[in-house]
């Protein structure tokens, strides 16, 4: 086949299934590029060069900062998140460079946060620091949820989301809910979170939340009742309930997290009700055999959910 | 709107969960913020970050009274720096914080204790609650967990307050952080 026939054939495909010329591009370029990331010195290189020019770049904003204004303060901290924020949400857009918005995106929730504590402390009176991260990270989950909910990309949803948790901790902090109470119903949200999103194809963020929220649930549960002897016991079935619901959601994470959980607990419980008892020895083995026992439990429980 | 609400009914009530629990305690501190008398008894304290122990000039209380004690710094210490307390008295009636000014104490002096004149006519308790039931306190955070720790920001301003009910009814005496402030008394009677 010569190449005007060729270049015929190709016409005649655009047309039969509706291809642009944007498309075809985007997958010429997103070719070549997989087709350079076999070189991992390049990739390596690439990465090594982007820190020493953001290392750069830090540095010599901190040798000038006491000369620089109130307003060039801001402008070189805020300027660059927002410029990356931009630059994700066009990226998003574009097909040949979408990969690049993640790296933005997480650029510029480090910039924007940084930024905006900067203008509060060059322009803001007062010196409530904690009122002053509620705004702030109260404006930045609004600027990244909304975005996500017009663009539908994960990155944004998990910034978005870590900035919510970040506003609504400092909110219950100030209202003074008792930190155990605190602790599990933040874990909840979190684990509900994580459970919804699991169903969805931002299902990769998951994992990530499940481990939050289980690890901080089962935390302020323990701490919770550790206080009370005698009904510490009560910690058991909490855990137990957790590693079950790691099955029936289908979650490694939150197994691993809850497995842990159990494992400790039973170190607690038996430091604390056996350690001075001639019992000692025999409740160690005893101890061991259910260490053992929840572990092999645990990966085949593991194995069941990664054949689900 | 209600289809979404139907759909994620979990994920609405997780995150309604903390809201409710935030709005339920917040209310609660407000009522027992406005339910609590406010401070009525003055507070004297020491406020250098270098203040210590075994400084050479100590502010201390005897018979309910304030002296400045100066004991002369052995010789072979050359780490002992002398250095001469800040002393304020609150008044958390007026809000006003007032620096009292300290006699002055010659170097080589000897072992002496000075009663201080500016505070001569005042009495003062040791007790670390006040008779209305404040406490003088750092604005240090609560104690957390992991959770607060991750999400409640490591709150410290480092401010000195006048508390009540667990922190909820507070007064700050000073904004500036004195990480190394000394309680010395409450003023229980002026003498004028």
């Amino acid at each position: 086949m010569d190449k005007n026939a060729a270049l015929d054939q190709i016409v005649t495909l655009t047309k039969e299934h509706n291809i642009t010329l944007d498309e075809i591009g985007a997958r010429i370029v997103n070719a070549s590029v997989k087709d350079k990331s076999g070189n991992w010195l390049v990739t390596l290189m690439g990465y090594l060069g982007g820190a020493f020019i953001i290392g750069g770049l830090g540095l010599l904003t901190a040798m000038i900062w006491g000369d620089l204004g109130s307003a060039a303060r801001v402008l070189i901290s805020y300027g660059p998140g927002l410029v990356a924020f931009i630059l994700g949400v066009i990226t998003v857009k574009d097909i040949r460079y979408e990969k690049a918005s993640t790296p933005l995106f997480l650029k510029a929730s480090i910039l924007l946060p940084t930024g905006m504590f900067v203008f509060l402390k060059e322009y803001a009176s007062g010196d409530d620091a904690q009122l002053a991260a509620i705004i702030v990270f109260g404006i930045l989950a609004f600027q990244f949820l909304l975005t996500f909910a017009a663009l539908k990309r994960t990155s944004l949803l998990f910034f978005g989301y870590l900035f919510f948790l970040g506003s609504l901790g400092l909110i219950m902090d100030r209202a003074h809910v008792p930190s155990d109470l605190y602790g599990i119903s933040l874990g909840l949200s979190i684990l509900t979170f994580a459970f919804t999103i699991d169903k969805t194809k931002h299902r990769s963020i998951a994992a990530f939340y499940y481990f939050i929220g289980g690890l901080g649930f089962l935390w302020s549960s323990f701490a919770l009742i550790e206080n009370y002897t005698g009904i510490d016991i009560l910690y058991l079935p909490v855990a137990i309930g957790m590693m079950i619901l790691s099955v029936r959601v289908q979650s490694r994470t939150l197994l691993l997290v809850s497995t842990f959980s159990v494992l400790g607990y039973l170190g607690y419980f038996t430091d604390q009700y056996f350690a001075d008892v001639t019992g000692w020895p025999i409740a160690l083995i005893i101890l061991g055999f259910l260490l053992i026992g929840i572990s092999a439990k645990a990966v085949k429980l593991g194995q069941s959910i990664k054949k689900g | 709107m209600k289809a979404f609400l139907k759909e994620n009914l979990v994920l609405v009530a997780g995150i309604a969960l903390p809201l409710v629990l935030t709005i339920l305690f917040f209310a609660a501190t407000q009522i027992e913020k406005a339910s609590t008398p406010d401070p009525e008894y003055k507070v004297a304290y020491v406020a250098n970050d270098s203040y210590s122990y075994n400084n050479a000039y100590q502010i201390i209380l005897r018979n309910k009274q304030v002296y400045l004690s100066y004991v002369p710094p052995q010789k072979e210490n050359h780490r002992n720096n002398p250095t001469l307390p800040e002393l304020y008295v609150f008044d958390p009636k007026t809000g006003q914080n007032n620096i009292i000014d300290l006699p002055e104490i010659k170097e080589g002096a000897e072992k002496q204790e000075i009663l201080i004149p500016e505070l001569a006519t005042f009495r003062f308790s040791p007790n670390r609650t006040s008779p209305d039931g404040y406490s003088f306190d750092r604005n240090y955070r609560r104690s957390g967990n992991l959770m607060t720790e991750m999400f409640g920001g490591g709150y410290n301003r480092g401010s000195n307050n006048l508390s009540m009910n667990n922190g909820h009814k507070s007064v700050t005496i000073s904004n500036t952080p004195h990480y190394n402030a000394q309680f010395i008394g409450w003023v229980i009677a002026e003498k004028e």
